[in-house]
């Protein structure tokens, strides 16, 4: 029996090591469940889970080409969709998928090792990991069967972006896994905001398609910052005026403090629950 | 082991605060094998949830040494869409046991659980009884210091119990436990030492008979608690106990009413009363009557009570020493609680 990480440990390094390793085992062990239960449970719903941003992209670079449509600042349609919509689906999960975690789980929180953090980490991710694995598809498919491939340009600052993408997402999935719990009305009030943000956030069209004055009240939205920051520097394009990581960089850390103090707040109320 | 210091415990409900603990102070050492005995809904799990670090104070604070297990009960602890296996493993992985010696756990559990095919299949098919083997199969493959026993010792069938309890005698040994129970029969033969929770307060027992003894008398004294507290409550809700009270005397009560009401010409009565409230009236007699007779039973059974009392304290044996207490300590007694030290004296 391995006691060792249980035996109450004498210093405060002792004791940051043993809590670690604990929660690190906690969070696999989530993992691990996560995975065997999606895939035992239902065969398709794992595949579903991978495949589901593919349709989206087969979906939405299909209308643009029923149009007429077949480049965007002079990137093919769905190659140019596929990196903003990547980027958003990190959010989105982080929206519909993650924040349930908790309430998922509420049969395993009797045991103390599992808190209410461990599930909604456990979850992030896992959403995470599924959604590397549906992306290395896409583009291996894209580049496979049309010789699509992006340029790869400054491979640094596409990972800056997805990187606040999952601060933010973390952050918001803290905010709302805390508060969706509490309170039912703001899990089903974010799965409605979450719908139209993939038109808010620009990744089915391009930021020059607008408008001057739409452009303007666009450029509020955290998404866009993003998603035209892993564009350009995927496709080499020139950066949008106004478009930065730094306000994007703002929302995140911001949002992820915020849901830190609300699962501080709450973390005895949510085990309760 | 396990050290509450000045812990206070409490639900917001709709209607104030609840209580489970109020400033409650003690120290269980290793050794100890502690019943815990209370009425249904004195806080008797909130307790063991706290002890196992599930629950968290809302002051005070809680110091546990040792390896202590998670509280053992019936309620919550499996995920009813994984396997037996699947839940099997959980409780292995998140206990920190090295991947490589899992599955002959898992392998043991599977024996001890004696499940069959179902340890193969989701929880959410297990019937209550066979979730209960499960939890307790998976517990009892851990040597921990302390078991934290919410009742899941009494489930299952006679075969399983037998199983289980032999298992646990194997396990007393070495460790020590804390169990909650409503037999005061079982508190008699495994523990030595006792906790009684009553309204946010605990009294400890060095000796399991006088637990069990302040308990039964706690339970059956329970209407002497009752004729003080209830009517000042109802009285200023007021709603359906006063009919009842005036239905006890039937000559002025409902009848009379009625029998004026009934000059008015109403087509549905009979003699001056309506079937329902005829009805009323049969009722409200019987009640009185059966209230009659219960109240003559407890004066006879106070008296017997009573009696029984003045006996037992002419053998000398002390009342129970009061661990805890919201409005100071009522430390009449002559005997000190060695297990339970007063907050800030501080023991082992």
């Amino acid at each position: 029996m391995s006691t060792s990480a249980i035996q109450s440990p004498s210093g405060w390094r002792q004791q940051l090591a043993a809590g670690w390793q604990k929660q690190t085992s906690v969070i696999a062990a989530l993992i691990i469940k996560d995975f065997k239960l999606k895939a035992s449970k239902d065969r398709f719903g794992m595949i579903w889970l991978v495949v589901d941003p593919i349709v989206m992209l087969v979906m939405m670079a299909g209308l643009w080409y029923l149009i007429g449509r077949t480049e965007m600042e002079g990137i093919p349609v769905s190659l140019y969709i596929s990196s903003g919509l990547i980027v958003y689906t990190i959010l989105r999960q982080n929206m519909t998928s993650v924040p349930g975690a908790i309430k998922a789980n509420s049969g395993l929180l009797n045991y103390p090792q599992v808190k209410p953090i461990s599930c909604i980490f456990a979850r992030f991710l896992f959403e995470l990991f599924m959604l590397l694995i549906s992306a290395c598809i896409l583009y291996f498919v894209l580049w496979w069967s049309f010789g699509l491939a992006p340029k790869y340009n400054d491979p640094l600052r596409t990972c800056q972006a997805i990187g606040i993408a999952m601060i933010f997402g973390l952050g918001i999935s803290l905010l709302l896994g805390v508060y969706a719990t509490l309170y039912p009305t703001v899990g089903k009030l974010a799965s409605l905001v979450s719908r139209p943000l993939m038109f808010l956030s620009c990744v089915i069209h391009s930021l020059h398609d607008l408008p001057p004055t739409p452009r303007h009240y666009m450029l509020y939205n955290p998404i866009v910052h993003l998603v035209e920051t892993a564009r350009e520097s995927l496709f080499a394009l020139h950066p949008f005026p106004g478009v930065s990581l730094v306000y994007p960089g703002i929302w995140a850390v911001c949002t992820l403090g915020l849901g830190v103090i609300a699962y501080y707040a709450n973390r005895f109320k949510l085990i309760r629950e | 082991m396990i050290r509450f210091e000045n812990v206070t415990k409490y639900y917001p409900t709709p209607r104030g605060r609840h209580y489970v603990l109020r400033d409650v102070s003690f120290h269980i050492p290793m050794g100890a094998r502690m019943g815990i005995i209370g009425r249904n809904g004195a806080g008797k799990t909130t307790l063991l949830r706290l002890m196992g670090g599930v629950d968290t104070p809302n002051a005070g604070r809680i110091i546990r040494e040792g390896h202590i297990s998670w509280p053992l009960g019936l309620g919550a602890g499996l995920q009813p869409v994984m396997t037996g296996t699947e839940n099997a493993r959980f409780c292995c992985r998140i206990q920190g046991v090295p991947l490589k010696d899992i599955p002959a756990m898992v392998e043991g559990m599977r024996e001890f659980s004696e499940l069959g095919k179902f340890f193969d299949l989701p929880a959410s098919t297990y019937s209550s009884g066979m979730k209960g083997r499960l939890k307790f199969a998976i517990a009892m493959a851990f040597d921990f210091d302390c078991y934290i026993i919410d009742e899941l010792t009494s489930t299952g069938d006679a075969s399983f119990r037998n199983k289980a309890t032999s298992v646990f005698r194997e396990k007393r040994a070495r460790a020590s436990f804390i169990k909650v129970t409503h037999s005061l029969k079982e508190v008699r033969d495994e523990c030595n030492c006792s906790m009684v929770l009553e309204k946010g307060k605990l009294r400890y027992f060095d000796d399991v008979n006088e637990a069990a003894d302040f308990y039964s008398r706690l339970i059956g004294g329970d209407d002497e608690d009752n004729d003080v507290r209830v009517p000042k409550r109802r009285s200023a809700g007021g709603q359906w106990a006063a009919p009842m009270v005036k239905g006890a005397t039937p000559a002025g009560g409902i009848g009379g009413n009625a029998a004026v009401a009934g000059c008015h010409g109403n087509n549905n009565r009979f003699n001056g009363q309506t079937q329902a409230e005829r009805k009323a009236q049969r009722q409200a007699e019987r009640r009185a009557q059966r209230q009659a007779e219960r109240r003559a039973q407890r004066q006879a059974e106070r008296q017997a009570l009573q009696q029984g009392r003045r006996a037992h304290q002419q053998t000398s044996v002390a009342p129970p020493p009061l661990v805890t207490s919201m409005g100071g300590p009522l430390r009449s007694s002559h005997r000190p609680a060695p297990m339970a030290p007063r907050p800030g004296k501080g023991q082992g």
